[in-house]
């Protein structure tokens, strides 16, 4: 059963997704036949090995895929079909109706350019700010994703700020345009292990209060059950279980979901591996 | 949760940069070197182009640098030369600047046969040698300094436009630039506003190096006759002038010749400077600084060495 109610008002409706990458054989697919659907505001979580087409998934929605891969199926978002949509009419949604928290803050930033000069620019293209507007946009920002002092950070270079400042900038980036849809592509995965609860638990306050929707993709079984409403789990390029959390957490119908889940409550149970190491 | 946001990071550079002598000294004598060769007349009370004593004569208080083959004044042909070879040299710098970094910068976002291309008609200028390339060049458009101007810059273009679009194709596989396109910047933007300033630091680099080249090239076209036309002053011009009486008046060619020398010496130590100072600071590099500096006890960093 699918925990979106067909008919609704989907935010996000992916349906029979299939991505194939140039150079590779048709049945060698990162991503064959995966379905999911989003309704406003919720989370939905995308669970999975590596290489199981997670990541391929969501660069396929932002049309961030490399030149020549083929992409079927169908994407659509606030009932636009994304795929086959000129880039010319793909840029106005990117960074305003769609935001996107990438994995690595460090690689996600300009390190020759302000952290001013990075959060105006979204407003200034798509909401047509002025500079002056931007910036007083840009200090709410800041201290709403809880950076300190957050009008002397505007001249500051990324290379000043720590990891989890700096994803928090990120995440200020982009919520700047008040999107619909977050796609959070590992948020926490290069964050240490301190600050990653602070980044999600942002994450989770911020899209509940904006009425966000957000699609979180992780490794991370619990990251995703603590966040989302809905579960898909991947493997091999396809969904193998799609769910409400509750549902798929409890009673998981596949054996991969089964392995994934017993291998995390080992963890757990066992302290000396779980929590043994300095 | 605001915790650890809370402190907020040292500039860590900031504290740690130390005064360089070495690029005080190169960048005090490559402005010194200028302001003699713009302010000439200050420098020197005789007129390059007059005849001001007998011919040949050797350095002497009245001649630094002594006379040259007509009695002109050395000391003041030199420097008033250098108003001549600097601008064509920082003029054709401008010029292959101007024109290559577009190139290189369009050809290595875009990529692709229109990229391929281009670049290879960038690879057929490279593989002339430089003064060939600018001989031909004056061959079409004639002697004169403004054609010496554009035959040194046009043959400067293929090597700027190959280093940006090196780098340009470097920094387009980084996240930040695939981040741009996340937040709906179109393709000039990111091109202009987003790859340009990573790729900047590296022209400022090249283009401080290139005013050696530059310099060294039009030189060597005045010495052979194709650039500007006698009796102005003009190092390659005067070294090539004065190689006729190099048994008996040597100081004719070494005074130009040394003036070249050191341009492009300074010029390639500046670029050297800029290259270790405007190096991109890298977030892996620099962000663990701070935190050494936490974790090393106040008594451990503030005990002098040895003790």
């Amino acid at each position: 059963m699918s925990a979106v109610a067909p008919g609704g008002e989907e935010l996000l409706a992916v349906r029979d997704l299939r991505v194939v990458f140039p150079g590779t054989r048709p049945e060698d697919a990162a991503v064959t036949g995966v379905s999911f659907a989003m309704n406003p505001g919720q989370t939905l979580g995308l669970v999975g090995e590596s290489g199981s087409g997670k990541s391929t998934a969501c660069l396929a929605i932002m049309g961030l895929l490399a030149r020549g891969a083929t992409v079927t199926g169908s994407i659509t978002f606030r009932g636009t079909e994304l795929v086959g949509l000129p880039e010319r009419r793909l840029r106005p949604l990117r960074g305003k109706d769609i935001g996107l928290v990438y994995q690595d803050p460090m690689a996600a930033l300009n390190p020759v350019k302000t952290i001013g000069a990075q959060l105006r620019e979204p407003l200034r293209l798509h909401l047509g700010m002025s500079r002056k507007q931007a910036d007083e946009r840009a200090v709410e920002l800041l201290d709403r994703v809880g950076i300190d002092a957050p009008r002397d950070k505007l001249r500051s270079f990324p290379h000043e700020f720590s990891g989890g400042m700096r994803q928090r900038v990120v995440i200020a980036m982009a919520v700047s345009c008040n999107p619909t849809l977050l796609i959070a592509d590992e948020p926490t995965t290069a964050l240490d292990v301190s600050v990653q609860a602070q980044v999600l638990e942002l994450l989770s306050d911020l899209t509940t209060d904006l009425g966000i929707g957000l699609l979180i993709v992780s490794h991370d079984l619990s990251v995703v059950a603590g966040l989302a409403d809905d579960v898909a789990v991947m493997r091999h390029g396809s969904v193998v279980e799609y769910g409400s959390v509750h549902q798929v957490f409890q009673r998981p119908a596949h054996p991969y979901t089964r392995d994934l889940l017993a291998v995390v409550r080992e963890l757990e149970g066992d302290p000396v591996d779980a929590g043994g190491r300095p | 949760m605001t915790a650890e946001v809370a402190g907020a990071v040292p500039r860590p550079d900031r504290h740690r940069r130390r005064l360089d002598v070495g690029g005080a000294l190169v960048c005090g004598a490559s402005i010194l070197l200028v302001l003699a060769v713009v302010g000439a007349g200050l420098l020197t009370r005789y007129n390059p182009t007059e005849i001001v004593g007998t011919a040949r004569s050797a350095p002497s208080s009245a001649h630094l640098f002594g006379t040259d083959q007509l009695g002109r004044d050395v000391f003041a042909r030199t420097l008033f030369g250098g108003q001549q070879t600097l601008t064509i040299a920082a003029l054709s710098t401008l010029l292959a600047t101007v024109v290559g970094v577009p190139i290189g910068l369009f050809a290595g976002y875009v990529g692709g046969l229109r990229a391929g291309v281009s670049m290879r008609v960038m690879d057929v200028l490279l593989a002339f040698p430089g003064i060939l390339l600018a001989l031909i060049i004056i061959t079409i458009g004639g002697t004169g300094r403004g054609s010496a101007i554009l035959a040194v810059g046009i043959s400067f273009v293929p090597v700027f436009a190959r280093v940006v679009y090196g780098s340009t194709q470097r920094a387009r596989a980084e996240e930040y630039i695939a981040a741009a396109k996340v937040v709906g910047c179109s393709s000039l933007r990111i091109m202009v506003r987003h790859v340009l300033p990573v790729v900047l630091i590296e022209v400022v680099v090249l283009a401080s190096s290139a005013i050696g080249w530059t310099t060294l090239l039009s030189a060597s076209l005045n010495f052979l006759g194709f650039g500007v036309a006698p009796p102005t002053a003009e190092w390659g011009a005067d070294l090539g002038a004065g190689t006729r009486y190099i048994a008996q008046a040597w100081w004719i060619s070494a005074a130009p010749g040394l003036a070249v020398t050191l341009t492009i010496l300074l010029s390639n130590f500046l670029g050297d400077y800029f290259a270790k100072r405007l190096s991109a600071p890298r977030a892996d590099v620099v962000a663990a600084t701070p935190t050494e500096l936490a974790a090393a006890p106040a008594a451990e960093l503030t005990t002098p060495r040895g003790t």
